[in-house]
């Protein structure tokens, strides 16, 4: 048996809803473009379940963009945006983005766009009151993760949007909802934010659909063009099982997002009284309002090492930062949150999803406590 | 031409010098045949392959099937070789000769487009009707008219055309420079301690290069180094390969004795201890496999274990000599050698390795020999090296897997 604790790189899809996906393949084995009765058939099961996600988000008047994942919904919002002309484009993200920002604004930056970075405060969450605002260059796209990947750490959106519309009200908000969504509650509309980017296997969809949600498309343009598809802003022959199984395995995490919080928040308070009961060292490197689901930890080992010998044993936990030769990667989270240079090449990531039990956690601890035993270094 | 010989289909060719092998005296035979035997291995992909001996080059026959390219392609890392050249070998009168001489240049006016000439002829038939400078007097004169672009220039030319009048004729005008040196297997076998970085691939290469038969030996530190950096090594090895020949890769198992070295040791010593108990099982093992040198890719003070002083510390636990080629190299030569023979892109892959891991926040950078012995006086090294002797397994890297498995430079 395996114990799978790396939900935030991939939740597994249940059986049931991988079911879901064939009975609707089945019924709905045609192009959704098609106009004969077929495909206008496939069409409707396709809106339909377009219409389930946007509920779930709270979006119902918002735009949605089915795209390949969440690399390029946020790809679609960062790149594809244009900004109204009487502005000049400033695109501010926070320290603590995923590369699938971070590197399109880079590219932006050297295509000649300003680009600035908003700071981390302590608790891991950009610290938008402490970004310096210039009057002459307003920000006109603020990018911020919603639930941090690396820490767990959650934005105030809310406080975003008010500071937003105080500071620099024409910024359009984009929200990297990646991590977060199936996870929290999201209610687009009454945020007052503009896009959000969402992954359907992080919520235990099959792999390859993720959404962009946007308030308006009219400053959007397609990154992927052909065929005409989605009104003209993704083209492609839009897959209606994938899409019926995302929207289906979606309902059910928001469903269950009460329940699934209580029970993963319990995981967490059992993994770290354990670590305390059996003295083991450790570092917690999420910060204490973090979202439960990820546990950033540091023991006295290489987190790689550690990682390696849990998986050597089933475990399979996440590396808390990408190592270069001994080295922390430069764009880390961690280290935008001050956390030192031997914490973060400690760090592994452990992150609970609903297949977790208490057992596990035991399990986790045993290996734990067994390999810093066998290879703690000094 | 002594005599006509009508072979319609005369084999391509490819020529290949060799340089420092002829001085050899009487025991040049011998490097000659180990060079053969070595091109042979290049070979092996392309079935049975012709090669002649001709006084101080080598002529290889293009198997039928095979283009000139490949061959040359095999052939032109071959510790050795000074030189190849693609050589069309003709029959014939001497109008067959400038038939062919004017229609040399074709495809070399569509490449590259020289834009000066020279024609260098050697008559080794003295029969042959016309005396050297005639004949490249005339092969220039119809150059000239076929290609008007194209002067004659005999101090600077961008390309010379050779022809060489033989029992038959010889044309040639290529020529890719080789890797010189010695044919591997001339100058016994070495244990390369090689590691996932720059500089051992490079060192092993300097070793080859003059003659040596290398083995290697990588010490791994599961789980502290993962799998990905034996794959690695597995890979510099591979690329290693087509200079050195095939090669043993000797794989220690070095956790334990890591993780002993840990806990009994200073920490500003670990460094040292660690390179002296790997020092000592490559011997041991250099030994059991008749290698008569460790090679080591150290470079005097390049970091703290390769300093003069640190440097004695580890040659002190051995008494078979340690080789290190770039002892007194500067790291940008040693990474434009890697950048040359193809392993600079792999030895710079992000993985961690045991020198990187296992490293000390202050470590000694000028350790005595006594201070270095006081370091190791908890551990007990007989029985850590008959560990590490023990928990070694060998692979054979082959030339051939890399040719298969279509990974190249």
């Amino acid at each position: 048996m395996t114990i799978y604790l790396d939900h935030a790189a991939s939740s597994p899809a249940t059986r049931d809803v991988l079911d879901y996906y064939r009975d609707v393949s089945f019924r709905h084995a045609v192009n959704p473009s098609s106009n004969h009765q077929a495909g206008k058939d496939a069409q409707a099961a396709l809106a339909a379940a377009k219409q389930t996600v946007l509920a779930c988000f709270g979006a119902s008047k918002a735009t949605l963009i089915t795209t390949s994942g969440g690399t390029e919904a946020i790809n679609q919002a960062l790149l594809a945006y244009e900004t109204p002309r009487r502005f000049t484009p400033h695109l501010v993200i926070s320290a603590g983005e995923h590369k699938a920002v971070s590197v399109v604004a880079t590219h932006l930056e050297k295509q000649g766009r300003r680009v600035s970075v908003m700071p981390l405060n302590r608790a891991g969450a950009p610290d938008f009151s402490a970004f310096p605002l210039d009057p002459d260059h307003l920000p006109t796209c603020l990018s911020v993760i919603l639930l941090s990947n690396e820490t767990g750490a959650i934005t105030d959106i809310e406080g975003l949007v008010a500071w937003r519309n105080k500071h620099c009200p024409d910024a359009v908000i984009h929200v990297d909802a990646v991590q977060a969504a199936g996870k929290m509650a999201i209610d687009f509309d009454a945020w007052g934010i503009d896009f959000l980017s969402v992954s359907g296997h992080k919520w235990g969809a099959p792999m390859g659909v993720g959404f962009l949600l946007a308030k308006s498309v009219t400053h959007l343009a397609p990154l992927i063009r052909g065929a005409g598809q989605q009104s003209g802003l993704r083209a492609g022959s839009e897959n209606v099982p994938l899409v019926a199984a995302t929207a289906y395995a979606l309902q059910q995490a928001t469903a269950q997002l009460p329940d699934n919080l209580a029970n993963v928040t319990a995981l967490k308070a059992k993994f770290l009284s354990l670590l305390a009961e059996r003295n083991i060292e450790y570092r917690l490197i999420s910060p204490a309002a973090a979202a439960p689901f990820i546990v950033t930890i540091a023991f006295p080992l290489m987190g790689e090492t550690l990682a390696r010998v849990l998986s050597d044993h089933g475990i399979f936990v996440g590396r808390g930062a990408a190592c270069s030769g001994g080295k922390a990667s430069q764009n880390s989270a961690l280290t935008a949150c001050g956390v030192d240079d031997l914490t973060v090449q400690r760090a592994v990531r452990i992150s609970f999803g609903k297949t977790n039990t208490d057992k596990d956690m035991v399990a986790l601890v045993d290996r734990i406590e067994a390999t810093l035993a066998q290879f703690k270094t000094k | 031409m002594t005599e006509q010989q009508q072979d319609a289909h005369l084999p391509e060719m490819v020529l290949v010098r060799i340089g420092e092998i002829t001085l050899k005296g009487l025991n040049r035979y011998k490097f000659e045949d180990q060079l053969i035997r070595n091109m042979r291995n290049r070979l092996q992909a392309f079935g049975k392959v012709r090669i002649h001996k001709d006084q101080s080059r080598i002529l290889v026959e293009v198997p039928a099937g095979e283009t000139t390219e490949a061959v040359m392609d095999a052939l032109k890392d071959v510790f050795g070789v000074v030189s190849v050249s693609p050589l069309t070998l003709l029959a014939g009168d001497k109008d067959d000769l400038f038939a062919a001489v004017a229609t040399a240049f074709d495809h070399l006016m569509a490449d590259n487009k020289p834009r000066t000439f020279k024609v260098e002829t050697r008559r080794v038939d003295k029969a042959f009707p016309m005396s050297s400078y005639e004949v490249s007097a005339h092969a220039g004169h119809l150059l000239s008219e076929r290609f008007p672009m194209l002067t004659v220039d005999v101090k600077n030319p961008d390309v010379i055309l050779h022809i060489e009048i033989r029992d038959r004729f010889h044309l040639y005008h290529d020529i890719i420079p080789g890797p010189r040196g010695l044919p591997v297997g001339m100058s016994g076998n070495g244990m390369l301690l090689l590691s996932g970085g720059i500089d051992s691939p490079v060192a092993g290469y300097q070793m080859a290069s003059r003659g040596m038969t290398l083995e290697s030996i990588y010490f791994h530190t599961y789980p502290y180094t993962g799998d990905e950096v034996l794959e690695k090594v597995r890979s510099l090895a591979k690329i290693m390969t087509r200079f050195t020949g095939d090669m043993m890769l000797h794989v220690v198992d070095f956790t334990k004795i890591q993780l002993e070295i840990q806990s009994q040791c200073p920490e500003d010593m670990l460094t040292i201890v660690m390179r002296r108990m790997m020092m000592r099982i490559a011997e041991k093992l250099a030994e059991k496999r008749r290698c008569k040198s460790l090679i080591t890719g150290e470079s005097l003070g390049q970091v703290a274990s390769q300093t003069q002083e640190a440097l004695i510390c580890t040659d002190h636990v051995v008494s078979c000599p340690v080789f290190r080629p770039l002892i007194g190299i500067d790291k940008d030569d040693t990474v434009r050698i890697s950048r040359r023979i193809g392993t600079f892109a792999t030895s710079v892959l992000p993985y961690a390795d045991c020198c990187t891991v296992f490293v000390a926040k202050h470590p000694k950078t000028h350790p005595s020999l006594q201070a270095a012995d006081d370091a190791e006086k908890n551990l007990d090294i007989a029985d850590l090296i008959d560990y590490g002797l023990e928990h070694i397994t060998s692979e054979r890297i082959r030339v051939h897997d890399m040719m298969i498995s279509g990974e190249t430079r």
